[in-house]
C-alpha cells in the first residue's frame, strides 16, 4: 500500500536521485574536462524539470497533476535526448564527449527519461497516495529530514547549473561544439585541461 | 537563453518549496515553454559539429 507519507518519501529518494545524476554531470565537467553541449544542457534542463515534479511531492503531497509535470518534463528531455542519438547514430559521425559503461551521456540520457515516463506511470496506478487522510508539509520547514535534504540539493543544483550555464554560454546561446568558458573569453582550453 | 531556462526552474524550486504551489507551478510552464522554443532553435539550425 503507498501510503500519502510514503509516496513523499520515494519522490524524496527520486528527487536525490535526480539530484545524484546532476551532480555526476558537474563532475564530469569539471573533471572529466566535457562541456556540455547546447543539447547536453537541455538535457540537464529537463531532468532538472522533473525533478520539479517529485520536489512537489515532497512539499505539497503526492497529487496527479505532479506526476504530469513529471512526465511532461521526461518527454521533453526523451525528445531532446533522441535528437542527440539520432545526430550520431550512423557509423561513422563521430560522438559527444566520452563514453561512460560503454553509452555516451545522452544515451544514457534517454534511457533514464524512460524510466521516469514508467516510474511515473506505474506510481499514477496506486491510488491510496491521492487519499486527503494525511496534512502535506506544505512548505520547507515542516519536511522531515529526508525531505529538506532532497529539497536543499535539487535548489543548489539548479542555482550551481543557472551559474554555470551562463559562465559556458553567455547571455544568448551557446557554441555548438564548445571548447571553453564564455565567462574567460571563449579561446579554447588546452588541450591538457580537456 | 538556457541559463534563463534554469533561473525560471530555480525560482520554481524556490516558490514551491516556500509553500506557493500555483505560481510555482506557472513557473514550471513558464520554463518548459522557453525549452521547448530553444529545442525547436537547436533542432533546425544547421549544427556545425564535427560529424
Amino acid at each position: 500500500m503507498l501510503t500519502p507519507a510514503l509516496a513523499r518519501q520515494l519522490n524524496a529518494l527520486g528527487l536525490l536521485a535526480i539530484s545524484a545524476a546532476l551532480a555526476f554531470a558537474y563532475y564530469d565537467q569539471f573533471f572529466g574536462g566535457d562541456l556540455p553541449c547546447p543539447l547536453c544542457l537541455l538535457q540537464r534542463v529537463a531532468l532538472t524539470a522533473v525533478g520539479f515534479g517529485l520536489l512537489m511531492n515532497v512539499v505539497h503531497g503526492p497529487r496527479p497533476r505532479h506526476y504530469g509535470f513529471m512526465l511532461l518534463a521526461a518527454c521533453f528531455g526523451a525528445a531532446v535526448a533522441s535528437r542527440q542519438v539520432l545526430l550520431h547514430i550512423v557509423p561513422g559521425t563521430g560522438s559527444y564527449g566520452a563514453p561512460f559503461l560503454g553509452l555516451h551521456f545522452y544515451t544514457w540520457a534517454l534511457v533514464l527519461f524512460c524510466l521516469v515516463i514508467l516510474g511515473s506511470a506505474i506510481l499514477l496506478l496506486m491510488d491510496r497516495q491521492f487519499e486527503r487522510t494525511e496534512t502535506a508539509p506544505g512548505r520547507f520547514s515542516a519536511l522531515p529530514v529526508l525531505g529538506k535534504v532532497a529539497v536543499t540539493a535539487i535548489i543548489v543544483l539548479a542555482a550551481a547549473n543557472t551559474v554555470t550555464t551562463f559562465a559556458e554560454c553567455g547571455p544568448i546561446e551557446c557554441a555548438d561544439d564548445p571548447t571553453n568558458y564564455w565567462i574567460l573569453g571563449g579561446e579554447p582550453l588546452p588541450a591538457a585541461a580537456r | 537563453m538556457t541559463t534563463l531556462i534554469f533561473a525560471l526552474l530555480t525560482a520554481a524550486f524556490w516558490v514551491a518549496a516556500t509553500g506557493r504551489a500555483r505560481p510555482a507551478s506557472l513557473l514550471f510552464a513558464l520554463a518548459l515553454a522557453v525549452g521547448l522554443v530553444w529545442f525547436n532553435h537547436h533542432m533546425t539550425d544547421p549544427l556545425a559539429i564535427s560529424l
